[in-house]
């Protein structure tokens, strides 16, 4: 066992009628990477809160390399040596790599009028290097730096610092780092992290158990605010920590395969050589009754627009889009919504929901129009829909009125979904419809997918992995730079293997 | 470093209700004359131009735009009210109603389609409104004598009720009636809490937001009558405090600037607080330049602890 | 959130303790309802109403509107709530038909005030018993006495110009007409050129220079205000003809009276600020008290034109002494002692 650097005893956290951290004994050693996981809802945030000084805990005590530690924000907790990475980057998009690199700091280059800026890029090469970005260019926009390179430019920063403030092995917290990332740039992370190891700790939190036990030198398990489990390296598989953390036994089909059921021979929606200029062309296909299509492709293969020119926010330049049999032209989500299409964006906070409003206000956005008697709506129809939606869609919220900013992810997602199956749509486009939500919702977003299709909706989807995209899916739609390269179906008992498939999308 | 003033838990019109009912004991404990049906009257009369204007800029700011000519339309609206009662007689209020509901209408036009922030399109248009004030009558017009009956409708009272805070009364149900019981109350949250998913739900956010600067020209209209009628007069700087108290009147009420979260009722709460900080200070005697100073203190400190912080978190 | 706690608690303490101070004193509430105490004219007023007040061992309440009719009413009606009818008013209205729900609002409550400068014409104050007086000042006679006492410095003959103030101001018709009628009566004396500088000094500066251009010949210079009179004094100045073209305004600011005392100014007129701070509270009170009966006051007592003060190089030592330097001493009880016309 190595040295303990950090440790926090017996940590009690209370909110308003929630028990965040009850009791949780959690360290950090030397040179480690240590996995974090647990539903949300499991005390994983707060937890990261304390630890950089966002919050403070009721009880308990936090102690950093010896010394009883009192942080009164994220700065503090990064002279200490301990900084958080988050998902996307917390940096500046207009200013340049450099200027973010040392955002703040820049006196630690001399305190002159004019700002050193040869010795800066110098020394930002040296830190980009580090961290494996020897190529970017420090003088670049962060703006236009991808995800992947945003993520590591915030490490490259955490670590200077740590060397500024004279801080040896610095404990970075990188939050659901894959979430953002493609595949290659997932195992260059994990290889830097693996170089990192030699003058740093890494506390490693994702949903993607399958990294973390591939990453990991230990595993710590959290659930309803109670560490369940401190395993070292071995001594987990992804099942075992998938039980630990939800408590029973998951199914052991992944994507609820045997509730797949096979598809009506209607079409229900019909596109016909679709293009948008510079995005893709030529796409044609056909949606049938209760179908689950899905629409697989890197990045930039064209996919996301189409989705775009289904739900109106973008307008094609040619083809056309048939909707039971009716042709439809979308020149705003309004048509799309009115032609009886439904999308669940991939960003929820922002795309899906008002999150500053209640669960009842975003459910029945789409259906006022049917709660009114005169030019007044009705309160009590308005309760019964969002009441029949919220136990439909097994949405967990200790009210109607609940803001829907407290809710975890995967209830967000369903309130989401609810709002649309309230407003009765035959189509919905499912962007990414389980990213950053836990292994137990996951699974209850997929049976809800199932049931969605089996009562005859039609459903575009696409998926966080390529997996899903397989195991969900009755056909597969795989488009490359712009065009459809292949259609593969994916029937209950035959599904193809990913490896057959990750040819075609590369 | 952290100023977490917001009490956790409470929401805002709690706290502003409170504040009411601190202020009316602190006043009455300064001078018990406050109370007296009197003063009441004057306060509510105060108060029921405040709240008029606060009813309209509180459609506005739910949205998250702000109105900054509603000044300006009281403006107009008295001028054009003292200018057409005598030939029009009753017509008159209909007319000028008519003219605040166009203003904010146009308002509404300017930043829906031509796509201009709130903020400058108003600034342009008070501009605007206010010239064409003074072009009518640079000087200050009085109700003609033969229609001080008509005016006086606003001014009467039954029994020790008195017609304006009937009026104010109305004005708030038919506003509260809107935003809680239509759509268009629900499109104006939904707008201000996050607007591209409003437009990505399909509601029609051009015809929202039009209707709320309708709604917020209307009530400076009304705001604009009850004025002009109090004082008998009209004249063009007459609503140039209003632009200020009409913003005052909505946060302290515990309305957020930012939109979708607050409202009509927070509103009503605000407007008995600015009528009553403003009469109260008067009445038990504070010095009139040390009035500006409480009146400062007490609105930042009112914001402070209503204003809803919640849609500036920076962490997740 | 104990932080704002405590904000909110001492702005509280601050107010009640406010509170206590005002409380103490008792006797006859005496509002004075100006528009504000930034300018000298207001201030003035206001040292009046506090040293009539004081002399009577009454409460002068001084109230600002800043430029509110509306906060001027709402101030009105919550002195009235405090004080009942143990109150008098003297009041500027902020605009002229403020009067009309102010003398509504005194009425009802049945508290006496006086009111000063601009009504409505159509309002009369006959119809309101507690209505004492409106007081205001004539700008005809101004106009005339500025006019006729430039014309004396000219020796009766020669050419003049004009410089009005904004030609919609009824102060400003008022004024130009009386100068008319000054003309009438010197026969010697020639309108040479009349024009607009919309009462601003900058504007008069300009305007006077191109007279000078086109009248060389030019004796004299009469300016509806003391502003205009200032700028004019300023191109006379440039030109090199100070003390032999003299100027004449009205409104008796300092640098007016300086200019008077140099010998380069003919004459200006003092609206006396003190004495209606003090005399609009004394004639309410008189009022109040008895002593003076508004049901039986002839008419053309409750609505007239009082005394100015006419400045002259002849009474310049005496006004300076008095005016600018000293505080004037008035006689109280001498309720119509400065009455000159009525106001038709």
């Amino acid at each position: 066992m190595g040295e303990t650097i950090l440790e926090l005893k017996r940590a009690k956290k209370a909110f308003p009628g929630v028990t965040a951290l009850d009791g949780v004994d959690f360290r950090v050693e030397r040179n480690e990477i240590l996995g974090l996981v647990g539903e949300n809802g499991a005390g994983k945030s707060t937890l990261m809160k304390i630890l950089i000084g966002l919050q403070t805990v009721d009880e308990g005590e936090y102690f950093l390399r010896g010394e009883r530690a009192a942080l009164d924000g994220p700065s503090a907790a990064i002279r200490k040596g301990i900084g958080m990475v988050f998902q996307e980057g917390c940096m500046i998009p207009n200013l340049s790599v450099m200027d973010n690199l040392f955002l703040g700091n820049e006196d630690s280059f001399g305190r002159g009028p004019l700002m050193p800026v040869k010795a800066m890029a110098q020394a930002a090469r040296g830190e980009l290097e580090a961290v494996g970005l020897g190529r970017l260019n420090p003088k670049s926009t962060v703006g236009d730096i991808s995800s992947a390179e945003k993520q590591m430019l915030e490490i490259a920063r955490l670590l200077w610092l740590s060397r500024l403030y004279g801080v040896d092995n610095p404990i970075l917290i990188l939050d659901e780092p894959t979430t953002v990332l493609q595949e290659s740039e997932v195992e260059r992370l994990f290889s830097i992290l693996g170089a990192l190891k030699a003058r740093a700790s890494i506390v490693f939190i994702s949903h993607r158990l399958e990294e973390v036990v591939q990453l990991s030198d230990r595993i710590v398990v959290l659930k309803d605010g109670r560490l369940m489990a401190d395993l070292g390296r071995g001594q987990a598989d992804v099942k075992a920590i998938e039980r630990l953390m939800v408590g029973h036994e998951l199914a052991v089909e992944h994507y609820r395969e045997s509730m797949q059921t096979d598809c009506g021979s209607e079409v229900v929606l019909c596109v016909k050589e679709l293009r948008l200029g510079g995005r893709f062309e030529d796409f044609s296909m056909d949606l049938h009754r209760g179908e689950i299509v899905s629409l697989v492709g890197l990045m930039g293969s064209g996919k996301e627009e189409v989705c775009r020119c289904l739900g109106g926010s973008e307008v094609p330049d040619s083809g056309s889009i048939a909707v039971h049999g009716k042709p439809a032209r979308f020149a705003s989500p309004k048509n799309a919504i009115d032609a009886g299409i439904g999308i669940v964006p991939i960003d929820r906070r922002n795309d899906g929901l008002a999150t500053s409003l209640d669960v009842m206000s975003n459910i029945n956005l789409l259906i006022l129009d049917r709660m009114r008697s005169g030019p007044f709506l009705k309160p009590a129809l308005e309760k019964a829909s969002a009441r029949r939606w919220v136990e439909e869609c097994l949405i967990k919220t200790p009210s109607l009125q609940t803001s829907c900013s407290t809710l975890s992810g995967g209830n967000q997602q369903k309130v989401v979904i609810a709002k649309w199956l309230a407003a009765e749509a035959a189509i919905l486009v499912l962007d990414h419809p389980t990213r950053g939500i836990d292994v137990g919702a996951k699974d209850e977003i997929y049976r809800r997918i199932r049931a969605l299709a089996a009562a005859g909706l039609s459903i575009i989807i696409m998926c966080d992995t390529l997996e899903e995209d397989i195991g969900l899916s009755n056909r597969m739609i795989v488009m490359k730079d712009g065009r459809i390269v292949r259609e593969i179906p994916c029937p209950k008992d035959a599904k193809p293997a990913p490896v057959a498939v990750i040819g075609y999308i590369v | 470093m952290k100023m977490k003033l917001r009490i956790a838990g409470i929401k805002p019109i709690y706290i502003s209700l409170g504040m009411f009912f601190l202020l009316v004991a602190v006043f009455t404990i300064g001078d018990r004359t406050f109370i007296s049906l009197y003063n009441a009257q004057t306060i509510l009369n105060a108060v029921a131009i405040l709240l008029a204007v606060g009813l309209g800029q509180v459609c506005v700011i739910l949205t998250g735009g702000i109105d900054l000519s509603v000044g300006s339309i009281m403006s107009l609206v008295s001028v054009v009210f003292m200018l057409v009662i005598g030939q029009l007689g009753a017509w008159a209020y209909p007319v000028v109603m008519v003219l605040g509901l166009g203003a904010g209408f146009l308002n509404g036009l300017i930043v829906s389609k031509l796509r201009i922030p709130s903020f400058i399109a108003t600034l342009g248009t008070q501009g605007i409104l206010i010239s064409v004030a003074y072009l009518l009558s640079a000087s200050p017009l009085s109700v003609p004598e033969n229609s001080y009956g008509l005016v006086d409708i606003i001014n009467g009272s039954i029994g020790p009720v008195k017609n304006v805070w009937i009026i104010g009364l109305v004005l708030f149900a038919g506003f509260f009636a809107m935003q809680a019981y239509t759509r268009l109350g629900r499109g104006i949250m939904y707008i201000g809490a996050n607007e591209r998913m409003s437009y990505l739900s399909g509601l029609d956010i051009d015809r929202i937001r039009i209707l709320a600067f309708t709604f917020s020209g209307f009530g400076a209209a009304v705001a604009g009558i009850i004025l002009s009628a109090t004082l008998y007069s009209g004249y063009p700087s007459i609503g140039g405090t209003y632009v200020l108290n009409s913003i005052a009147v909505v946060v302290v009420g515990g309305t957020a600037m930012t939109g979708g979260a607050g409202g009509v009722l927070n509103t009503l709460i605000g407007s008995l607080i600015m009528g009553i900080l403003n009469n109260g200070m008067t009445v038990i005697g504070i010095d009139v330049y040390a009035q500006q100073v409480f009146l400062g203190v007490l609105i930042i400190v009112a914001v402070a602890v209503t204003f809803d912080r919640r849609k500036l978190a920076i962490i997740k | 959130m104990k932080k704002t706690l405590v904000l909110v608690l001492a702005v509280l303490l601050a107010l009640s303790v406010t509170t206590a101070f005002a409380q103490k004193a008792s006797g006859v509430f005496m509002g004075t309802a100006i528009r504000s105490l930034e300018n000298p004219y207001h201030a003035v007023w206001a040292r009046g109403a506090q040293s009539f007040a004081d002399s009577v061992g009454g409460i002068a309440v001084i109230q600002t509107c800043e430029g509110s009719s509306e906060k001027q009413l709402n101030d009105i009606k919550a002195l009235i709530a405090k004080a009942g009818k143990n109150a008098v008013f003297s009041i500027d209205p902020n605009e002229s038909p403020n009067v009309i729900p102010i003398a509504k609002a005194l009425e009802a409550a049945g508290v006496y005030f006086v009111t000063y400068w601009n009504k409505p014409d159509t309002v009369k104050v006959t119809d309101y018993p507690h209505w004492v007086a409106h007081i205001s000042f004539s700008g005809t006679l101004a106009g005339e006495f500025m006019g006729n006492e430039l014309f004396k410095s000219m020796g009766g003959k020669g050419k003049i110009v004009a410089l009005q103030g904004m030609l919609a101001n009824t102060t400003a018709i008022e004024r130009y007409t009386g100068l008319q009628a000054a003309l009438k009566k010197a026969p010697g004396i020639t309108l040479a050129a009349v024009d607009t500088a919309e009462w601003d000094r900058t504007k008069a500066f300009e305007k006077m220079k191109s007279f000078l251009v086109a009248n060389p010949d030019v004796g004299g210079v009469w300016a509806a205000n003391d502003n205009m009179a200032l700028g004019a004094l300023e191109a006379i100045r440039a030109a090199g003809l100070a003390g032999k073209v003299k100027v004449v305004g009205c409104d008796g600011v300092d640098e007016m009276i300086a200019a008077v005392k140099a010998g380069e100014a003919a004459a200006t007129v003092i609206n006396p600020a003190f004495w209606q701070g003090g005399m609009g509270l004394s004639l309410a009170l008189a009022a109040k008290d008895g002593k003076i009966n508004v049901k039986t006051l002839p008419v053309e007592k409750r609505a007239f034109f009082a005394k100015a003060v006419e400045v002259t190089s002849a009474n310049i030592d005496s006004i300076i002494a008095t005016y600018v330097k000293g505080t004037p001493k008035y006689d109280w009880n001498d309720y119509y002692g400065s009455y000159v016309a009525p106001i038709k």
